[in-house]
């Protein structure tokens, strides 16, 4: 592997896209200019759960600007979306199911006219009993949100007999855990752009998912996959919530049917209000030890709100009970993770898929289970971590990568410090507090194929094209999926050029979801370099005359090893390549090794790989006020290998920063805190010293032997700083967000005798 | 936003003739708070006058040996002026626990004075709201209200006040000066804002022919001891859920004279002076301090999940007033 | 501004008002003439009338700093403030920073310390920060993060948002050489 220029896996490379965002010059699709657009508002219900009785849009037609009023039966295709079930229409027919559901889309030649023709539009419903709470809304006899029931999923896990083991327990300890929804709060509003291009239909969007796009406004419009382009604009984060469709069904509709360009940027106030959620759950956990502090059984049960439609909701319930147990070896076991449909906002995908709700539960459990046996919160995660040989709650063995013991041991000495500090840090009413929070994250989706592909063209020039469906929201993958490239093709990152997230250029990568694109996208580019690569070297022996072993790529030639002067250059090769008739484009592809899961026991192999991780949060509360500080995170991550170390550095600030929101402050109330006035999300001034440490335990199928680490970022800091804050008060907070009145509440409680 | 017409006013005189021949005319400065609420359509002028060009900028001492700021002078320009940060230490702090540096580039004194609350069901116009249509009902006192009022509330409003600035110049009994068609007179600070009682709508007592030309700070300044304690859901750039302005003089550990105002609890910065001369004569303790934090909050009345506040203010209370018993030591 | 149906939004203003007036910016040391109603945030001035989509709109009320630009030297959020009552001001916003190629301090520091994830919130971040020096209250990283919060990131690069700020203050540019 000497062909293999040092600076390119594991250092510092200038993030893809930087200049231009500097600038002020990134195309954002707000940002996009084209004059003639006409302008789309949503007309959206005021009421949870109703039956669409008349809608009148004569006052808006007569509004001179106003172009068009479309509602249902105005779509030409299936008017259903949803990336698992396709049960969202584009514009309520029936019956509307949450406040914010889209009943009819208004199209003018300026916004004004726009919104002052959506406010003149009447619709006439008629209310059906609405529901809102989850264990409600399974109890027979309630009212159908959807007409097949309103049990969206059902995901049980069965290992061993945890009843026979926990009447053998020397501790069982039961606690009832809630969260509560949370918005993405991503800084750029949704939007996008739309226009006939002759006969295709060119979609510029803020979006994690472009192929899947794709299919939907295709399927939306009655048209074939082929005549719909999605282009990635410059996306200003997602964090999930753009995985569905929010705009871009909207601006399909609106082009094709008008034949003319149609924009549609989402208020901040329909980013809160029409985007999906993270799920509220409440998790009733019992979970058993014997003395030495080895893990014997749990019984977890969860309740889950996905609100009006699907959207992730059936992969949340899957990882959720997965990853119930934490990075824990536990022999038996029963999991049961229930979602329903509701009559409040749909909650989908968010960073970690439920995973942050139950790593809540269970590292809370772990640090009860501790208290309980005497044992320091750091041993018993010891004792029960995963190793090489240990089967996971779905009974797969892991074989490789386990690096969830290195990470404890990398914050150890911290840890031990942190609790010195603490104890020699006595200031009356302000207690100091350390905590702990680990994590697994299996990385991709559960269970199912979820292939990439990418494609890697020598140009004839003797330069390289990366060609990537990955949309890069932020997290970076660009810049790791041509830093691979380059690294196999003995180039610098920066030489890669690269086509990202067009559907006309770039074929499908999946979804940025699930922290995958580095694993999958990764694997897919570098499948596509050696295939590159092995034509690079055996064109370039055959030209050089040469022995095929005994040549190596550098800087954009090939040349013999020992000999710096018998070189060809890439260009050289290419062209000769062009005129044999040889390809110049190779494809890669890589889809991750699982299993489907046993319907009834949960039993499988639904990742091919996991990333691990421990946070020690260190915290002042203010027994007085119920104010706390994160003073310090210290996050090991085992990534595999960090390809691009700034860029896991800048993962794991940000999960840290989410993860304290998560923690201290963030509480979405439907139709209360639609506003990032009432929806407070951590500003500079709330972030503590964070110390990433990046453990490399190397994935043997990973690219250079990485894993992921966008979502394992945000899972273990809030788990870490609510035992951070059991442990500076002596009592635990068990619903999140642990804002201040339920930290004053828990300082008051430990006050009493 | 609805659409309106502009002008802009060079002087006081020409401002008030405009304004009063426009009843649906409103002033516009910093506009931080206004122009927000016409995009929410609760505040929907005909006309908006323009007053940043008037001459009512500026910071002066006064012949009393106070300082007089006026109406338009920015909130930075008045936290980050040397003899406010000298002499009234307690009005910078406030200042600076309030909004964000580019808001307080923006927010005036005397917008300040006028910013309307933040209650979720205030700026949402499809939620009944009596502040906004008088006689409605109120969406708060049943409804997601931790932000809301514990004291002074009536059955129509329970919307608490959101200014820091005003929290300190309650503490330091600052006057309102005003012009109107019939001239100028002064309003004693405490009785510029109202409580909500059956007209909520009405936030102060500044008459619809009104300009406020500027704030005087009396001469005493409580530099010595005094502190600014806002709690709020995260570090900065939140309104308070409770704020304290505490402002001591003290000879020795005895405490001469005691000013208190509470922000984010009332409709208005809350004092209650007759409370406050209970530590008047007495020693700096806790126990004076719980005292007296007990007798301010004795009629607080909390509505659901704004209940917290009561406890949070008095542990505040005792908090600030601990703090400002320290003599501040001079940077 | 709300798309969320409202029980008084559907009246609108009877009288037939003056919708467009002529002010002049200076923008990035370029005199712009435009015609725009008195309406009109200085945000949409900038992002619809001038082509300037450098100056982000994430939230349109205050609340995430992601419009933040320079007037007359001093940051502000450009969404809460009209166009029209800054007639004749100079207006700085991200696209003005840079000389040609060359990028500002601030900028170069974002780049050299990643001080971004999606880019969005960043010509805030940028144009704050050229503020923030220039107001000369910043003495440490604690005052940085303080007066650096009406700037919100999401993707959370508040850490290296504040090294590329504090390595810039240390280098003693005052960042105003527009």
């Amino acid at each position: 592997m000497g062909d293999r220029p040092a600076g390119v896996i594991g250092e510092k490379v200038e993030r893809i896209g930087s200049r231009e965002r500097l600038l002020g010059k990134a195309s954002f699709a707000a940002d996009i200019d084209l004059p003639e657009a006409v302008h789309l508002v949503a007309v959206r219900s005021e009421r949870p759960h109703a039956r669409i009785v008349g809608i009148d849009v004569s006052r808006a037609q007569h509004i001179s600007e106003c172009l068009r009023v479309f509602t249902a039966e105005d779509v030409p295709g299936r008017n259903r979306v949803g990336i698992i079930r396709k049960d969202q229409p584009l514009l309520a027919d029936d019956k509307v199911r949450c406040i914010g559901d889209p009943v009819a889309l208004v199209a003018a030649e300026t916004l004004e006219a726009a919104r002052e023709a959506a406010a003149a539009i009447r619709v006439e419903y008629e209310d059906i009993s609405a529901l809102f709470d989850p264990e409600e809304a399974l109890r027979p006899g309630a009212p159908l949100v959807h007409a097949d029931g309103n049990l969206l999923g059902r995901r049980t896990v069965k290992r061993g007999n945890p009843e026979a083991a926990f009447k053998h327990a020397d501790v069982v300890v039961e606690r009832v855990y809630t969260t509560a929804h949370l918005e993405h709060a991503y800084l750029e509003p949704d939007a996008g752009l739309g226009y006939m291009d002759g006969s295709t239909l060119v979609i510029h969007a803020s979006t994690q998912n472009p192929h899947y796009d794709q299919k939907d406004v295709a399927e939306l419009l009655g048209l074939d996959e082929g005549s719909v382009r999605i282009i990635q604009a410059a996306t200003g984060g997602g964090f999930g919530s753009k995985l569905d469709l929010n705009v871009q069904g909207f601006v399909g509709l609106a082009a094709y049917l008008l034949n003319r360009p149609a924009r549609m940027v989402y208020t901040r106030e329909e980013a809160f209000l029409c985007t999906p959620k993270r799920h509220p759950l409440t998790i009733a956990y019992k979970s058993a030890a014997n003395r030495d502090g080895r893990l014997l059984a749990a019984d977890i049960r969860v309740v889950g709100d996905t609100g009006a439609y699907a959207s992730y909701g059936p992969a949340v319930l899957n990882r959720v009970a997965l990853h119930a147990t934490g990075p824990y070896e536990l022999p038996n076991l029963f999991v049961e993770s229930v979602l329903a449909y509701t009559n409040n906002p749909t909650a989908g995908a968010m960073r970690g898929f439920g995973v942050p709700q139950i790593a809540f539960a269970h590292e809370s459990q772990m640090d009860l289970l501790a208290a309980a046996l005497g044992m320091s919160p750091l041993e018993i995660r010891l004792r029960n971590c995963y190793r090489i040989g240990s089967l996971t709650a779905s009974g797969q063995e892991l074989t490789g990568s386990v690096g969830i013991r290195a990470t404890l041991d990398a914050v150890a000495p911290q840890y031990a410090a942190a609790v010195r500090e603490r104890n020699g840090t006595v200031s009356g009413h302000i207690r100091r507090g350390v905590g702990i929070g680990s994590m697994m994250y299996g990385i991709g989706n559960t269970g199912q194929q979820n292939p990439a592909t990418a494609h890697l063209e020598l140009t004839l020039d003797g330069g390289v094209v990366l060609y990537s469906g990955a949309a890069d929201v932020g997290q970076g993958s660009s810049t790791v999926l041509a830093q691979i490239a380059a690294a196999e093709l003995g180039l610098q990152p920066e030489a890669i050029r690269t086509v990202i997230a067009d559907t006309l250029l770039t074929t499908s990568a999946g979804a940025t979801s699930a922290s995958r694109q580095t694993y999958i996208s990764g694997n897919a580019v570098l499948d596509a370099a050696r295939k590159l690569k092995e034509v690079l070297l055996t064109e370039a022996a055959d030209m050089l005359k040469f022995d095929r072993a005994k040549v190596i790529l550098e800087h954009g030639s090939v040349r013999a090893v020992r000999d710096a002067d018998r070189s060809v250059s890439f260009a050289e090769i290419a062209r000769r390549c062009h005129k044999l008739g040889m390809p110049l484009k190779w494809q890669g592809f890589f889809d991750p090794d699982t299993t489907p899961l046993d319907l009834e026991t949960g039993q499988g192999v639904p990742y091919a790989t996991y990333a691990f991780a421990t946070h020690v949060a260190e915290v002042s509360v203010d027994t007085l006020t119920g104010e706390v500080r994160c003073l310090r995170v210290v996050a090991a991550h085992d990534v595999g290998k960090a390809v691009n170390p700034q860029g896991v550095h800048g993962q794991i600030c940000g999960g840290v920063a989410m993860g304290i929101g998560f923690a201290l402050m963030e509480e979405f109330v439907p139709g209360q805190t639609e506003s990032l006035k009432d929806y407070h999300i951590p500003s500079a001034a709330d972030m503590p010293e964070v110390i990433p440490i990046i453990v490399e335990d190397p994935e043997p199928t990973g690219p250079f032997g990485a894993k992921g680490v966008g979502e394992p970022a945000l899972v273990p800091t809030a788990p870490a700083i609510l035992n951070a804050i059991a442990d500076a008060l002596g009592v635990r907070i068990y619903d999140l967000p642990a804002g201040l009145e339920r930290v004053l509440q828990a300082a008051l409680s430990a006050r009493k005798p | 936003m609805n659409s309106f017409s502009y002008t802009r006013a060079d002087d006081v005189a020409t401002a008030l003739r405009e304004v009063a021949a426009d009843g649906a005319a409103k002033f516009i400065a910093g506009g931080t708070n206004l122009i927000d609420l016409m995009k929410e359509n609760v505040e929907r002028p005909s006309r908006l006058i323009d007053i940043t060009r008037l001459t009512l900028g500026g910071i002066r001492p006064r012949s009393d040996g106070g300082l007089r700021l006026g109406a338009l002078a920015t909130n930075t320009d008045v936290a980050y002026h040397k003899e406010i940060e000298r002499r009234y230490p307690l009005l910078s702090k406030a200042i600076l626990a309030g909004a964000s540096p580019q808001l307080r580039n923006m927010a005036t004194v005397g917008g300040n004075l006028l910013q309307r609350t933040r209650c979720c069901y205030f700026y949402d116009t499809a939620t009944p709201c009596n502040k906004r249509t008088p006689g409605v009902g109120c969406s708060a006192i049943a409804g997601f209200n931790r932000a809301h009022a514990i004291l002074g509330t009536s059955a129509a409003c329970i919307a608490s006040h959101p200014s820091d600035m005003c929290v300190a110049l309650a503490a330091l009994e600052a006057v309102v000066r005003v012009t109107g068609s019939v001239g100028e007179r002064v309003v004693p600070f405490a009785a510029f804002h109202r409580l909500p009682g059956d007209t909520p709508n009405i936030d102060t007592n500044l008459q619809a022919d009104e300009i406020i030309t500027g704030v005087d700070l009396p001469a005493r300044g409580f530099a010595e001891h005094h502190a600014y304690l806002k709690i709020r859901d995260r570090a900065s750039y939140a309104f308070a859920l409770v704020s304290v302005a505490a402002a001591l003089e003290m000879d020795g550990n005895t405490i001469t004279e005691a000013r208190l105002a509470l922000g984010g609890v009332a409709h208005k910065p809350w004092r209650d002076p007759q409370t406050e001369t209970m530590l008047h004569g007495q020693s700096a303790t806790r126990e004076n301090f719980k005292r007296v934090a007990e007798a301010l909050l004795r009629d607080a009345k909390g509505f659901g999940r704004n209940r917290f506040k009561i406890e949070l203010a008095k542990l505040a209370i005792v908090r600030a007033l601990s703090q400002a018993s320290f003599k501040e030591a001079h940077s | 501004m709300n798309s969320k149906p409202k029980a008084d939004a559907a009246t609108k203003a009877t009288v037939s008002l003056p919708t467009k007036n002529g002010i002049t910016l200076k923008v990035n040391g370029a005199v712009k003439q435009i015609e725009i109603a008195p309406w009109t945030t200085l945000l949409d001035a900038l992002r619809e009338h001038l082509g300037l989509t450098g100056t982000k709109k994430g939230c349109d009320h205050g609340q995430c700093g992601a419009c933040t630009v320079l007037v007359n030297g001093k940051r502000i959020t450009s969404c809460l403030t009209l166009a029209i009552m800054h007639d004749g001001a100079e207006v700085t916003t991200i696209e003005g920073l840079a000389e040609g190629e060359v990028l500002h301090p601030l900028q170069k520091a974002f780049v050299e310390h990643d001080a971004f994830q999606c880019g969005y919130c960043t010509p805030g971040q940028i144009c704050s920060a050229v503020g923030l020096l220039r107001e000369g209250k910043a003495k440490s990283p604690e005052d940085i993060r303080e007066l650096m919060s009406g700037n919100i990131c999401r993707c959370g690069a508040y850490a290296n948002i504040v090294a590329a700020i504090e390595q810039v203050s240390r280098m003693g540019e005052r960042g105003d050489e527009e």
